[in-house]
């Protein structure tokens, strides 16, 4: 064996640890290439993906950035395309410092040092923003696709409506051609379409499994609370009703929830007052709800259940992000759902304030079905008018007590009062002076349903009657298609119970009737001769309506939307658990997952086995098929084996010395195989299927001599 | 990893691959000859859908649980993507150019497509040299040219071929390592050194009139080119006029002739060998007529372009019984 320095230069192992066996060889040779050397740049291709990748996964962040943030992003882009394309040079380390400096002071300023999920996401997108400028190696291209993906799915916060879903496909493609972009050979010109095509593929094939995640995975609740929510107002009821807090609302077309009823019928909309909060404290002004009634029942409720019976409504809500901890019900509801509570007024409340959208199940209870009971401090405290002067109702309300024999009587004189001495329905009332009530029973008489509910019930407790205010949401529309109800901001209403003895609490809406079809047919035909209706929206639902095609196509994307919240939005535990329980009769998580494993672990074997099975199939051509089928002939029946590194001439020089004067035609062979392989590329090489023909004529040749018994194996 | 592997096991690993993926002319890959593992990057990729995660567990976000399960399932796809960017390519070694020992030799590859598949950035490299990136199109062949530095004469073995694919995501790096065989020649490093010829018994001298070796020889006339003839002793100009390959014929007779002997040399084999690889390019470019005289064989003075690749060729393989077989 030779001595030589590379004489162990089979042994192939990274390169820095043979360079440090061997220094001296690798002192004198050229430069060599390190895997950390051969970190890329970024192909010219993958920019156009990276910027147009980041500008889109920042847009669904429109609603909350402030328009700095825009500025910066357009500066961010356009310095970078000017590298690109070589008019500017990399920022240095200054310019990096101060970019950074100005971010971050830019941040503060716009946020007023405030820690909420809009200024950490506007943080995370400076963040983002500043390492796209200093973009340059392939390394920085993932980091800067990975931050995309991430704002990408942080965007899903703040937007979440079915459009925005589409939108995010569109975001997920382009940052996965921006990732396979980087892993092409820059100088390719068709690099677009093809890192375009590669990422549309692994996002298609990747569906499957990605379904059985989304449907098995386990729906665990937070792993921690989370203090970083939105600031962003929610519009929805407040927690007390001021003469123009529902005015406001009714302004707004924004769904406030989605209900479902079990059995697919649409209650009469006489029955849909959806009770949110109870409000019991005046205080001359304004209604509010007493912290004395937050003994809350939570789940499971005392109170048994009733099923099957007549006065029981089963629904199921998903309910827009409020805010705010509490929840709608029909009549008088129940809890059936872990944290979800029921107060002493028989409304419901979530544990949580409800910053997601959410999804329950309820119950609404006849009268009858709930057994109510009103203690002396409570009705204390319903009786309460200590507030507020009013002198003129005080005076009016006395002398209706003096003539009225029940307290049924006094109600009925109270709303026929509201019937017949001319009140209007108005979104624009004219303002109230000090003693608002009084002003409006005998001055303007001219209110919505805060308005006629307030009075109502301060009069009603003033003639010793419990009395209370109750907001929240009547009618709504309902969808044929989907049999759903859809509830949204301007259906804010606000009604009167009052407590009669024997009966219990007792509905009373002094809005129906002053304006009958408030609750017959809902705001818009309320107003329809004030015109006020939505009357700042262009495409308002109202003048949608007025078209018949278009309010039909307003539906079916009504419809559609609605789907899109019920099975995807809104597919938590408990829809996971229904849907596993109907189609695999499974609901433990344990079982879930098994199932989820399986799954998932079917499809790679399933792929594993394809692969081993799949071999590729060697595709030798022709002649080199030919050339060794003639080989084995020559070892098997001559003894003469190809030799690794041997040429072709040489081994059939071998074979003809071992035939002797017959293997003459070999050497013939040998020439014609040097023409074919070896001919230079100008000159005309031999026909290839001739060259086949005569390896195939010697190979038989070869046989036969073996077979008469030639001198077999010399040159074994 | 695979230089983990390479710490801990050494030659067994070395072994296991011989017998896993041996020494071919060509080859075509398949799952026996593919390596996978995730990158670095890959794992960063992981990190990020645990993030997404949980962020959708905690804001309880459909949406974002279905980003974080698709992201985690596209990086399960990315392995197979990956693993069958090399899956189906058929690698193949060709003639490279004889050379010498210590330089650099450009081995050409050819690598074919599978039917119907493209094979997008690859990344081939002999360890510890220079590598090169080479992309197939879809049912079509490339032909890279791959550089090798050997220093050992003999038929040219340069160990494994380093054959790398991140291709299409950059999370999972597949890789095979491929033992190609070639039948190129490489030959001793040649030391320029002065002369020797002693006289002796043998003819182990200079003969013939040696004082004119650089002046013309005598133009005998032009004959038929034949496979072998130098390349100097075209007649170009004839060819230029479209008269065919036709050979310069010198009278060479009166050339010098002379043995370069081994044994008049010194030193241990390999410098022993140089001085005559020298001797012997000396010898021909001064278009001498040079015999070479090894112990045990040699090879009769003559001048000629294939007399010259026979001598090379013996000084190439002198005392390497198995040329090409791999010292493992």
């Amino acid at each position: 064996m030779t001595a030589t320095p590379h004489s162990d230069h089979n042994r192939v192992s990274d390169p820095v640890s043979v360079a440090a066996e061997k220094p001296a060889i690798k002192a004198g040779s050229q430069p060599h290439m390190k895997p950390a050397a051969r970190q890329q740049q970024i192909p010219r291709s993958a920019l156009f993906w990276l910027l147009s990748g980041g500008a889109l996964a920042l847009l669904p962040h429109y609603s909350h950035l402030p328009l700095l943030f825009w500025l910066m992003a357009g500066a961010v882009v356009f310095w970078r395309w000017q590298m690109h394309i070589g008019r500017f040079a990399y920022p240095g380390t200054m310019a990096k410092v101060v970019a950074i400096m100005a971010v971050a002071i830019g941040v503060f300023i716009s946020f007023s040092g405030q820690y909420s999920l809009e200024s950490a996401v506007a943080f995370f997108v400076a963040t983002c923003l500043l390492k796209v400028l200093e973009m340059r190696t392939q390394r920085d291209g993932y980091i800067v696709i990975f931050l995309c993906f991430f704002l990408a799915g942080t965007g899903f916060l703040f937007e979440q409506s079915l459009l925005w879903g589409l939108y995010g496909l569109l975001v997920l493609w382009v940052l996965m051609a921006a990732l396979v972009s980087l892993h092409l050979v820059s100088h390719e010109a068709r690099g677009v379409w093809v890192a375009s095509r590669y990422a549309f593929g692994v996002l298609i094939s990747a569906i499957p499994v990605m379904m059985v995640f989304y449907l098995l995975f386990p729906r665990i609740s937070p792993l921690w609370s989370i203090n970083l929510q939105s600031e962003k107002a929610i519009s929805g009821l407040s927690e007390q009703m001021a003469p123009g807090d529902i005015a406001s609302l009714s302004r707004s077309d924004e769904l406030a929830f989605r209900a479902t009823f079990d059995d697919g019928q649409q209650p009469s909309r006489e029955q849909l007052y959806w009770r949110a909060l109870v409000l019991d404290r005046y205080d001359g002004r304004t209604w509010r709800f007493s912290k004395r009634d937050q003994s809350v029942d939570w789940f499971p409720t005392e109170r048994p259940v009733p099923t099957g019976t007549d006065g029981v409504l089963n629904y199921e809500i998903i309910q827009e992000a409020t805010g705010k901890r509490w929840l709608y019900t029909l009549r008088h509801g129940t809890a059936l759902e872990r944290g979800i509570g029921v107060t002493a007024a028989g409304v419901l409340i979530n544990r949580r304030p409800v910053y997601q959208r959410k999804r329950y199940q309820g119950l609404g209870l006849r009268r009858e079905l709930v057994r109510q009971t009103l203690d002396s401090q409570q009705r204390q405290h319903n009786l309460d008018v200590s507030a507020g002067g009013n002198p003129r109702t005080r005076e009016w309300v006395a002398g209706l007590v003096a003539s009225s024999e029940t307290p049924m009587d006094l109600v009925n004189t109270l709303i026929d009062y509201f019937r017949n001495q001319g009140f209007l329905y108005t979104l624009k009332p004219p303002a109230l002076g000090n003693n608002d009530i009084d002003a409006f029973l005998f001055d303007t008489r001219l209110g919505f349903c805060a308005h006629y509910a307030g009075a109502f019930v301060y009069a009603s407790r003033l003639a010793g009657i419990p009395a209370r205010v109750v907001t929240g949401y009547q009618g709504g529309e309902w969808n044929e298609a989907e049999n759903y109800l859809t509830v949204r901001q301007y259906d804010a209403h606000a009604w009167a119970e009052i407590w009669l003895e024997g009966t219990g609490w007792v509905r009373v809406d002094p809005t129906a009737v002053v304006a009958p079809d408030r609750i017959q047919f809902g705001l818009e035909q309320a107003l329809q001769e004030e015109g006020s209706f939505m009357e700042d929206k262009l495409l308002s639902p109202g003048r949608i309506r007025q078209i018949p095609w278009l309010n039909r196509l307003r539906m079916e994307l009504e419809s559609v939307n609605y789907l899109w919240h019920r099975w995807v939005l809104s597919y938590d535990n408990e829809r996971q658990k229904n849907l596993l329980s109907n189609i695999l009769k499974k609901t433990d998580y344990q079982q879930l997952l098994i199932w989820l494993v399986g799954a998932v672990g079917l499809v790679f074997l399933v792929i594993t086995l394809m692969i081993v099975w799949q071999r590729p199939r060697h595709r030798a051509s022709p002649i080199a098929l030919a050339w060794q089928q003639l080989v084995n002939v020559g070892e098997q029946q001559y003894g003469v084996a190809f030799q690794t590194g041997e040429s072709q001439r040489h081994y059939l020089v071998r074979l003809a010395q071992v035939l002797g004067a017959d293997g003459d035609y070999l050497l013939a062979l040998a020439r014609l195989m040097d023409f074919q392989l070896y001919a230079a590329s100008g000159q005309q090489p031999a026909d290839e299927k001739q060259l086949i023909k005569q390896l195939r004529k010697s190979r038989k040749r070869l046989l036969r001599q073996s077979w008469r018994g030639k001198p077999r194996s010399i040159g074994a | 990893m695979s230089v983990l592997v390479d710490r801990l096991f050494g030659d067994r690993w070395q072994r296991w691959l011989n017998r896993r993926l041996p020494a071919t002319r060509s080859l075509v890959l398949s799952h026996r000859a593919i390596f996978i593992v995730p990158t670095r990057i890959g794992l960063l990729y992981l990190a990020l859908v645990a993030l997404l995660l949980v962020t959708a567990i905690n804001y309880q976000n459909s949406l974002i649980y279905g980003m974080a399960f698709w992201l985690f399932s596209v990086g399960l796809s990315a392995m197979l993507l990956t693993f069958r960017n090399l899956t189906g390519l058929t690698v193949s070694s060709q003639e490279a150019i004889h050379g010498y020992a210590g330089q650099v030799f450009d081995l050409p590859l050819r690598l074919v497509a599978a039917p119907r598949r493209e094979h997008l950035n690859l990344w081939l490299q002999y360890p510890d040299n220079p590598g090169q990136r080479v992309s197939i199109e879809r049912g079509s062949a490339e032909s890279v040219r791959l550089s090798y530095r050997c220093y050992q004469r003999g038929y040219l073995s340069p160990g494994r071929v380093l054959l790398e694919s991140r291709f299409p995501l950059g999370l999972f790096r597949a890789w095979s390592w491929i033992k190609l065989d070639f039948s190129t020649l490489v030959y001793p490093q040649p030391q320029p050194s002065p002369f020797v010829f002693r006289s002796g018994e043998g003819a182990g001298e200079l003969l013939g009139a040696t004082l004119e070796v650089r002046g013309e020889q005598d133009f005998r006339g032009l004959r038929q080119y034949q496979p072998g003839d130098s390349m100097r002793q075209i007649a170009w100009k004839q060819l230029a006029r479209g008269k065919g390959l036709v050979t310069k014929d010198f009278d060479s007779d009166e050339g010098a002739s002379c043995w370069l002997d081994w044994a008049n040399t010194s030193g241990d084999l390999e410098s022993r060998l140089s001085q005559l690889c020298g001797w012997v390019l000396e010898a021909h470019q001064l278009g001498w007529q040079y015999g070479v005289r090894l112990p045990g064989q040699e090879s009769a003075p003559e001048h000629s372009d294939a007399h010259l690749g026979a001598c090379l060729k013996m000084l190439a393989l002198y005392q390497l019984d198995q040329p090409s077989e791999s010292p493992s």
